[in-house]
């Protein structure tokens, strides 16, 4: 707590700077998702028929995966990964047509964080990185297909 | 001697100054790989274009063509089977051109059970506006998926719809070419400038050629094809005199004597005359100049995606080496220092997909896995560069002549999925990506919509227009 005392003038204004940015925004969206090609702001409005559930609104918050670790969400997750993904980036995730997703090689340099994830599968990055989420899957279903990969990472 | 030496320096200051600052050199087809252009090349100028959208709605849009006919219209073709009108305004007519879904009581014309399986292409007959022909590229469902070119014609009373009714009865088959495995089709076509079909022909299919088709001139696949298709109405089609085997297939009686190598060397028995050139592995797209320069868009197999030239001057003949290289790769590649020899001639470009050798860390840029060639740009700089997009990495790629060497330009590396291109009657390139699966596709009609786009100078982008994303 005391050092909090001695940050510097600057330092100060920066703070109160930030503070009011973070007012600013609408409550939900504390972390602005964005395209993967050209940082455009990402439209998350749910699609038809779809539920923000908990899990989403405390991703979209600090971008940590509830799901992560959590058997149910893997198994539901593992479902998801066979139906959308495998056929390109394989059973186990070493890619084929796609990418793989257990290397370390990111072919689109945000791809190696949760929020960077979940970017690519709800808009689609680019040529046969489709948008998941103009197929139906919903952000819900990202963040399972998202705690399956990392799964994978074995 | 000084004397001399300022002379001769004058001499080649005044060639200098004749030719601009650099020597130029005639386009040619590189002969030794190490002047095959490669990704990170840069056409003079640095050009700088843009894609902006013209209409979207498109299921599977995987052919696009201009009637060249002064209307304006710009025909898309849907893999499931239709093509649609896209009006001068940029509105899409709401009735089909053409429906190949629901001519046969038996259902549709066209098979789609394999995303590379469908209609792809239309092309319209160079004097399209005197006597309404247009031909199309398709899979064929009662046929159990053979490849089969067929000439429609439109009815002048209603230039927008071709009536299934009038569909079928104007229907003219020009080929048949059975496929045994269901990818690899090729399958554009377009007209030459010496009025004559051509057919990008794939080597029907599975992967590695295990027909040795591309090699065999005693087959269809595996070629670019030219035939005549203005014929009278009982005949298909005939073979162009000046085909390069065009009568080397004759029976014919056997002289042994008297006769000089090369005389034997024209003797192809079993040669097939629809052959313009071979040793190709699906050239899906292929596009003209306006000099009569054909350019083929080659997609490649596991490492290599090559373009190919050739000439104006080419009498055909040409053999692109599939399925013994790849570009300039051996094939089947085995590491990044295979030698083998180079079979038939170069490719102009070549990019490597992102594991551009078995077992090569993966590349972060200038890759992609399957090119689709979209056409020939002669405005924004690019000086008649061919436009190629990439299906896999969106990137859209140059290939052009600097002057003294070939050059592959990255020229934007885009959001989409690209499938087809084609010129528009004013020369534009025109592009349509679909988002569409190659693996576990749901089928031609269940994928969220493709677009058609209009590729422009990046600084004549009209004020208010949709702009493909672009990576930054």
């Amino acid at each position: 707590m005391a050092s909090k005392m001695h940050v510097s003038t600057s330092k100060a204004r920066w703070l109160i700077l930030l503070a009011a940015a973070a007012f600013a925004q609408p409550a939900l969206a504390d972390i602005e998702f964005r395209h993967a090609l050209d940082d455009s702001v990402l439209d998350l409005a749910p699609i038809k028929g779809e539920e923000i559930t908990d899990a989403v609104k405390a991703f979209r918050k600090d971008g940590v995966n509830p799901y992560s670790g959590s058997a149910d969400a893997l198994a539901a997750g593992k479902t998801l990964y066979e139906e959308n993904c495998q056929a390109c980036h394989l059973e186990d995730g070493r890619g084929g047509m796609g990418p793989s997703l257990v290397d370390n090689v990111y072919v689109n340099s945000r791809a190696n964080t949760d929020v960077g994830i979940f970017e690519i599968i709800h808009s689609g990055a680019s040529g046969a990185m489709r948008s998941f989420s103009e197929r139906g899957v919903t952000q819900d279903q990202i963040l399972k297909i998202i705690a399956y990969i990392h799964s994978l990472k074995k | 001697m000084r004397m001399r030496f300022i002379m001769s320096a004058s001499i080649l200051a005044a060639g200098l100054l004749m030719t601009g600052s650099v020597v130029s050199l005639a386009q040619e087809v590189p002969k030794t790989a190490d002047q095959v252009a490669r990704p990170g090349g840069k056409l003079p100028g640095d050009p700088k274009i843009a894609l902006v959208k013209v209409a979207d709605g498109f299921l599977d849009p995987v052919g696009v063509a201009s009637a060249r006919d002064g209307t304006g219209r710009i025909f898309v073709v849907e893999r499931q089977g239709k093509i649609k009108i896209v009006t001068k305004d940029g509105k899409v007519n709401e009735k089909p051109f053409l429906d190949l879904t629901k001519n046969s009581p038996l259902g549709s014309e066209v098979q789609t059970g394999f995303v590379e399986q469908g209609l792809w292409a239309v092309a319209f007959h160079p004097k399209f506006k005197e006597n309404g022909h247009f031909f199309v590229s398709y899979a064929s469902l009662p046929f159990n998926g053979a490849h089969i070119i067929a000439r429609y014609t439109v009815d002048p009373a209603n230039p927008d719809v071709v009536s299934v009714e009038h569909a079928n009865k104007t229907v003219k088959v020009i080929m048949n070419i059975p496929q045994p495995y269901y990818n690899h089709y090729g399958g554009g076509i377009q007209f030459g400038p010496d009025g004559n079909l051509y057919i990008g022909k794939g080597d029907a299919g599975w992967e590695g050629d295990p027909l040795d088709a591309g090699q065999s001139k005693n087959m269809l696949w595996g070629k670019m094809l030219r035939i005549n298709v203005d014929t009278a109405d009982d005949v298909a089609y005939t073979i162009p005199k000046d085909n390069p085997w065009a009568g080397a297939y004759q029976d014919r009686m056997m002289t042994l004597f008297g006769i000089t190598e090369e005389g034997f060397s024209k003797i192809h028995m079993g040669a097939r005359g629809e052959i313009w050139s071979y040793g190709l592995r699906n050239p899906y797209a292929f596009h003209f100049n306006k000099k009569g320069d054909l350019f083929i868009a080659e997609v490649g197999q596991n490492h290599l995606e090559e373009i190919n030239w050739q000439p104006a001057s080419s009498k055909g003949g040409e053999n692109y080496g599939w399925k013994h290289n790849m570009g300039t790769n051996c094939h089947p590649m085995t590491g990044p220092d295979d030698k083998c020899p180079i079979v038939g001639v170069l490719p102009a470009a070549e990019y490597p997909h992102q594991e551009p050798y078995p077992g090569a860390e993966k590349l972060k840029d200038g890759w992609g896995c399957s090119v689709m060639g979209l056409g020939v740009a002669d405005y924004a700089g690019l000086d008649g560069a061919y436009l190629t997009g990439d299906w896999c990495s969106g990137r859209v790629f140059a290939t052009g002549w600097d002057g003294s060497k070939w050059q592959l330009q990255e020229l934007a590396q885009t959001a989409l999925q690209f499938t087809a291109g084609n010129n528009d009657e004013d020369g534009t390139v025109l592009a349509v990506n679909c988002n569409c699966f190659y693996l576990d596709d749901k089928g031609a009609a269940a994928n969220p919509p493709g677009a058609l786009w209009r590729i422009v100078p990046a600084d004549k982008v009209p004020a208010g227009a949709e702009v493909a994303k672009t990576k930054k």
